[in-house]
This record gives C-alpha cells, structure tokens and sequence, in this order.
C-alpha cells in the first residue's frame, strides 16, 4: 500500500473537521426556527375560545404583552402542561386560578413546535419589529362566531331540547346530558362524567361561554365535538337555555366531607349497638327451646 | 296412562326391634365422612317422640311439604309450603326455616388417647366427649335417637307432634306406668312422586331419575342454596359443611344396579323390611296430591297400577319398561302389602308429596290393666286373643296417634288395618297352636275383610318369608342404558386389545 504524504493527510484531516463543524450547526439551528405565523393559526384554533390579545378579558386574561409580564421558561410550562404547574402550587398559576372564577386553563395537548411557535407569535405581537413595512396591516374586524352568536337571539326551548337529546345535534354531536347534569332537567338527572352546569352562566360569564361552545376547548370534549362540532344557531339556543337554567337557585354550596363522614360513622355505630343489642335474642332452634323450657 | 316404575321399601313396623343395625350399616357405608357425621340418611326413631332433627313434623316451624290450597270453584291446587318464587328470591341469603345443628344433634365422640395419657391418679381416668365438628370437649344434650330407652321421654315423648287430636286424658295415660308404650320407626328418604326438595332446589340440582324413581341430588350441580333441606318434610336431606354440597339417601343405587338390596334393609336384623317394584300412573300425580286431607289415602293408592292387568302392562311396555321390571312388578311384596291386603300405608300423606315408602303400623303390647279386680294377663285366652279385636280403642298406642302418623288422621282407616292384622294373628294361633278354628274366629276373619286363604298368605309373607320373597330387586339391565349411549359392536371384528390410541380430548 502507497503511503500518503503530509500534505494529502493534512487535507483530509481538514475536510473531516469541516464536515463535523457544518452538521453540528445545522443540528443546532433546526429547532430554534420558530414560526409565528403558524402560532397565529394555533392561537386561533385552540385559544382564541378564552382569550384575546388586545380586546380585554373572556374566560381567560387577555394576552397583549404576556411575554413581558411572564418570562419564557414559565409561559413554556404553563401553556405546555398547565394542570402540572398548577398541581406544584405555583403562586401565579394559583392567584390567576382565584382570580378568573376558578375554572383552570385546560391542557390543549400542543406539541413542543407548536408551543414555541405560540411564543414566537406572541412576542411578534408585543415587540413589533424595527421595519413598519413587514408589519402585517390590520384586516378589518371579521365578526368572530363568538360575536354571531351574541347577536343572535337564541330559543331557550330549543336549547332544553338539544341538552337531553330530545332534538339531535345536526352535525350528530352527544347530547350535553350524557355527561351533564343542569338542576331540574331530567327524572333523574344527568351523566356525571362531567361538571354540574347548572351555574355555568355565572361561571363563566355570557361572553366567555359564547366564546367556549364555539370550540368546547376540553381535551373530553374536543374527542366528540371536534369533528362535528355545535352549529352556531344551535350555540345561540343553549347560552339562552344556560342564561335561563342559572336563574334557578344559588350555586349548591359543596357537600362538607368532614361532617358526611362523621354522620356516617356515627349511623354505623348505632346499628352495630342495635345489632349488639339484639344478637343474645336470635330465635332458638326447637331442640334448644324444649331443652330450656321444657315446652316448645 | 302414563306408567313408571319404581322401587319402594316397606317396613314391617310390628316386627322392628329398634336395634339400629340399619342406621349403622348406612353410616358405614355412605356417612362416614367429614361433613357428613351429624347425617343419618337412614335413623330409627323411637315412638312416641319428637324425632330426629327434633319436631321434624312441626311444619309450622320447618315449613316442609306441599300446601293445600281450595279452588273454590278453580281446581284446587298445592303450592310449596316454604316460599313463592319471590320469597324464594328474597331468602336465597338467609332461610330462617332450616333446621340448625341443635335440632339435629352435635356429633361427638370420645378422646380415647385420655385413657392412656391420663397422669397416675387415685381415680380411672375416662374418655371426655368432644365434638366432631370443633373437636372441642363438649357436654351431650342431645343424639340422633335421644328418645331410646325413654332416656327423654318427659321432654321429647311429650312434645311429640302427632299427639295433634289426643283428648288430654289419653295423653295423661300415655305417661301411666302400666300403659307407658312405645314403638320404633326407621326412617329414610321417602323417594317422594312428588318431592318437594325437587321443587325447592333453585340450581335445579335434584331430580328423579326414571329408571327406578330414586331421588338424588347431583353435585355438580349443588350451589349450597339449602332450599331441599328446608322444604323436605322428612328433613331427610341433609347439609355437608365440608364440601358445601346437599347430600341425602341414595336407596343404594349402586348396590340395586348390582343385584343387591340396599344396605339398610340387607342388614335388617328383624327382617322387618321388604323391597319390590311399584308401577304408577305419572298421570295421576297432579290430581292425587292436589285433593282435600280425607281423600288423599284413596286418592294416592288409585295412583299405583295393577302389574296383573293386561292395559297396565301394555301400557308399560309402550313406555319402554322391561319386561323383567314388569315381572318384578307383579312379584312385588309391596304391591301385596298396600295393594292387594291393603295394610301399609305411607308416612305423611298429608305433606303431599307423594311418599313412596311404605309401614305396616304396630299393634300394640298385651294390656296388664285391670279388670274386676284381675289382671289382664288372667283372664281365659279367648277372651284375652279377641280383647283388643273387640275393644282397638283401649289399645296403648292411640289410634288417633297412629292415625296422624299413616292416614292423615282417619282412625278408621288404622283400625281397619290393625283389626286385619289381629284377624291373622287369631286364625293362626287357632290353627297351628289349638288345631282348631272355631266360628268365632271365622267370624273374625269376616269381620276383618279376610278369609283364611288370604290370611294364611299374610301370614307367610310376614313371618317365614325368604330373601328372594323380601327382596323382588328387578334386573337393572345397565347395558341397556349403556346402549343408549354407546354402541356395544364398535369394537366387533377388532383384534383383542384394540388399536393404541392416545385418549381423545375431553374423554
């Protein structure tokens, strides 16, 4: 075999390096590509149903200026995962859970892209960049579904009607009762797989459910409703049948546990002294009768 | 016409010498297990008493048997005394009408090591009873004949069920010394035509099986439910507490298949059991047992067929019985005793279901009571042989009690029967001892519904009958079933051993 000499070595050892180098930097630069222009698609889709950016409070807070009030890391972990952080007891996630009517932001199930693409989105909105002229020119104000069904003037009749089922959605979504309860409505009640909405009007508020049925945003719902989701004069008609279910009452007060538990114990006990009491007079068997008394 | 056959039992009550020899080959043979020792399928009571388990008759309390209810206008009909199907339903957890292990008995035993181990002592040492359920020392209350000997006769005696209809002054002298009295009754399942145990079962467990109507319980199927022992009247099936199965008498099935009288009646040591074959009229189940109490006895005996009778046999025939059963029919000493001599009745008819076990009542022992100032025992042998003939109702054991006993309380029925049997007993004494039958006795046997040809066939088959005369078994035929099965030829025309197969799957 020929030997190579330096120089030949020398240049091969080169491109070796040069190679490395280039495939490292590549790898790199691959995930950091962030794309706001698809985070305004996922904005839209999954969050738009509780929050706006720059036109106030629904469900959820309004997101103009949310990466400079919240640094990055956080806003990561919060919209990736946000029952976790809750579970930790993170205080923001806590004050912000008190302060919109205790409904929690629902784990929407976005991928790692679509996460940063989000953030990128967001900063694109808070911090607009230098050149005015890659400024994406407002559009007119389309009226959202949200808006629509505002305007419309739902039949709270109807709107019973397609909670139990007695009308069926259009596009063959499960009536609402299979999972909900609403006091009143049905011999005995509801599914409970999901919350009571008795109050739910209240909760949470008239524009933040209009905005909600519009997507039904929970990862339970989203199975059904996805792909047939509510049409919007059917949305009109159940916000009026909420509107009207609300009125019925004060919200039930929760059961207190403590005192349930103790009223039961407390029962238990007394049949067992019942028991106790009655145990030495069980009926005797004939044989144990004669014996005793001589006579049956 | 829809004829069946049958095997019955017959006990011959006035010759049982309550020696229990029949109980104890039962236990031997089928009892003498873990779970079964509190079970005898087979025990003699001693009567008047209140039996074993105590006041089994007591149907108030153990709700067993068949209830009667009047049409008014429908036909009658009978329901189960023990539940409807929803009370069924509502007691599959708890029956408060079984009988507890108190109104059977505890097992026990003797802890016989205590004799050897015992330390040196002034005193012999003896072996303490303990129980065979718990194993622990145990003070005996109670046996499965605890009346024998009278060893509880002011209890038991006392109380016993049938003194229903007894005037207060016939029981009081059923206590006198001189006219105390008591006779012994072996019990074992009745096979019943009309079992309530059958119709009880919710696992649908028990049946009766068609070749010779013996009632068993199949433990396969058995899910411990414990209606059969609650709704037998005779309290003749019983609870295994080991294996979590109903068990109860079998009449020796396997013994009868093989040629054999059951082990009971084989043992007999006062010959007092008789087995033959019965056919009858499934037919007539319904209507026989669906009848008010006074004709049950009528209605029941018109159930049983005439083996003689050519329709009868034609019709059997038809129904697929051998002709060797039809021949075992016609031999049968049972058919004689009930049928044809009318004096054997079962127990209970009133329970309704049907019992297919048959007695002979017992006559009473000879009165010692005095009259004019003699004892009875002095007066002219005459007068002493046509005493009880003449006057049944001074006889010791109460018509009226063997009446709640055999015939649904129609004394004339018993009386019937016992003034038959003295009949017998007087032409016999007159014939092999005086050598002389006067008017007087034929008048008797007249008297009696008899005559001298059928008194001396009662008398031959009572006293000097041979096995094969006691013991009619008919030929099982167990191939015969086999073929309904199997093909016997299917090995015809292979060499010797057959072929080597691996056993098929499931075989």
């Amino acid at each position: 075999m020929k030997k190579k000499t330096p120089a030949q070595r020398l240049l091969l050892l080169g491109l070796i390096a040069f190679l490395l180098a280039g495939t490292a930097t590549l790898a790199q630069a691959a995930p950091s590509r962030a794309d706001a222009a698809n985070g305004e698609a996922v904005f839209s889709a999954r969050c738009a149903a509780c929050h706006t950016i720059g036109k106030g409070k629904l469900v959820g807070p309004d997101l103009l200026g949310i990466t400079t009030r919240r640094d990055t890391a956080w806003l990561t972990a919060w919209i990736k995962e946000p029952e976790k952080v809750l579970a930790a007891g993170d205080p923001i996630a806590t004050q912000l859970l008190a302060e919109y009517n205790n409904i929690p932001m629902s784990n929407q199930g976005l991928s790692d892209a679509e996460v940063a693409d989000l953030l990128a989105y967001f900063t694109s909105v808070d911090s607009p960049p230098a050149d005015p002229a890659q400024t994406v020119a407002p559009l007119p104000e389309p009226l959202t579904g949200a808006a629509k069904i505002l305007a419309l003037n739902g039949d709270s009749d109807y709107g019973e009607k397609l909670f139990t089922g007695e009308a069926p959605l259009l596009n063959g979504g499960t009536p609402c009762m299979a999972c909900h309860s609403i006091e009143g409505v049905g011999l005995i009640g509801g599914g409970t797989l999901g919350p009571d909405q008795t109050h739910l009007y209240t909760k949470y508020g008239r524009e933040g459910l209009a905005a909600t049925l519009g997507t039904l945003p929970f990862p339970t719902m989203q199975g059904i409703f996805a792909a047939q989701p509510l049409t919007i004069s059917e949305q009109a008609d159940l916000l009026a049948f909420f509107a009207r279910a609300d009125k019925q009452g004060q919200p039930r007060t929760p059961l207190n546990l403590a005192l349930a538990l103790g009223a039961g114990s407390a029962f238990s006990l007394a049949c067992l002294l019942g028991m106790f009491f009655f145990w030495p007079r069980q009926r005797m068997s004939l044989a144990q009768r004669l014996r005793k008394n001589g006579k049956l | 016409m829809n004829v069946r056959v049958h095997m019955s039992m017959l006990f011959h009550l006035d010759k049982c010498i309550g020696c229990h020899t029949c109980s104890i080959a039962c236990k031997n043979l089928w009892t003498d297990r873990k779970g079964a020792e509190y079970m005898w399928w087979n025990n003699v009571e001693t009567r008047p008493g209140t039996g074993y388990p105590t006041q089994w008759e007591n149907q108030e309390h153990f709700k067993g048997g068949w209830k009667f209810e009047k049409g008014y206008g429908e036909p009658d009909a009978i329901s189960l005394r023990l539940h409807s199907r929803a009370g069924a339903l509502a007691k599959l957890y708890y029956n408060p009408d079984l009988p507890s292990l108190e109104d059977y008995y505890e097992p026990f035993t003797f802890r016989y090591a205590d004799l050897f181990n015992a330390p040196e002592n002034t005193q012999q040492p003896t072996a303490i009873p303990i129980s065979m359920v718990t194993g622990k020392p145990l003070h005996i209350e109670s046996g499965p004949n605890w009346d024998d000997d009278l060893g509880g006769s002011n209890l038991y005696a006392r109380n016993d069920p049938n003194h229903a209809g007894l005037s207060d002054e016939v029981k009081a002298a059923l206590e006198e010394v001189d006219r105390v009295v008591f006779n012994y009754m072996p019990r074992i399942c009745n096979h019943c035509l009309n079992p309530a145990c059958v119709a009880a079962c919710p696992s649908g467990a028990i049946y009766k099986r068609a070749e010779d109507g013996v009632v068993l319980v199949n433990e396969n199927n058995c899910r411990a439910w414990r209606m059969c022992v609650a709704a037998c009247p005779y309290k003749k099936v019983y609870y295994n507490w080991n294996t979590g199965k109903s068990e109860k008498c079998i009449l020796c099935f396997p013994r009868l298949e093989t040629g054999q009288s059951p082990a009971c009646a084989h043992s007999c040591v006062g010959r007092i059991r008789y087995m033959g074959v019965l056919l009858y009229d499934a037919d007539r189940i319904p209507s026989a047992a669906a009848v008010p109490d006074e004709k049950l006895v009528a209605a029941f005996m018109d159930t049983l067929l005439d083996p003689s009778d050519p329709a009868v046999v034609a019709a059997a025939r038809a129904n697929g019985i051998d002709a060797g059963w039809i021949k075992a029919a016609q031999d049968s000493p049972i058919y004689k005793f009930a049928k044809v001599w009318k004096i054997a009745l079962p127990l209970h008819l009133e329970y309704r279901t049907m019992a297919m076990m048959f007695y002979i009542p017992p006559l009473s022992p000879v009165m010692s009571a005095m009259k004019d100032g003699r004892v009875r025992l002095e007066l002219d042998d005459p007068d002493q042989d046509f005493e009880l003939f003449n006057h049944l109702h001074k006889a010791r054991l109460p018509l009226k009690y063997l009446a709640n006993l055999f015939s649904v309380g129609n004394e004339d029925t018993i009386r019937r029967i016992l003034r038959k049997i003295y009949a017998v007993r007087i032409y016999m004494r007159r014939k092999t001892v005086d050598k002389n039958i006067d008017a007087a006795t034929l008048q008797a046997l007249a008297e009696a519904g008899t005559s001298p040809e059928e008194a001396e066939a009662i008398y031959r088959l009572t006293t000097l009958p041979t096995v094969p005369e006691r013991f009619v078994l008919p030929p099982y035929h167990r191939e015969m079933a086999i073929e309904t099965l199997r093909d016997p030829l299917s090995h015809k025309g292979e060499a010797g051993f057959g072929y080597n197969q691996p056993p098929r799957r499931g075989e």
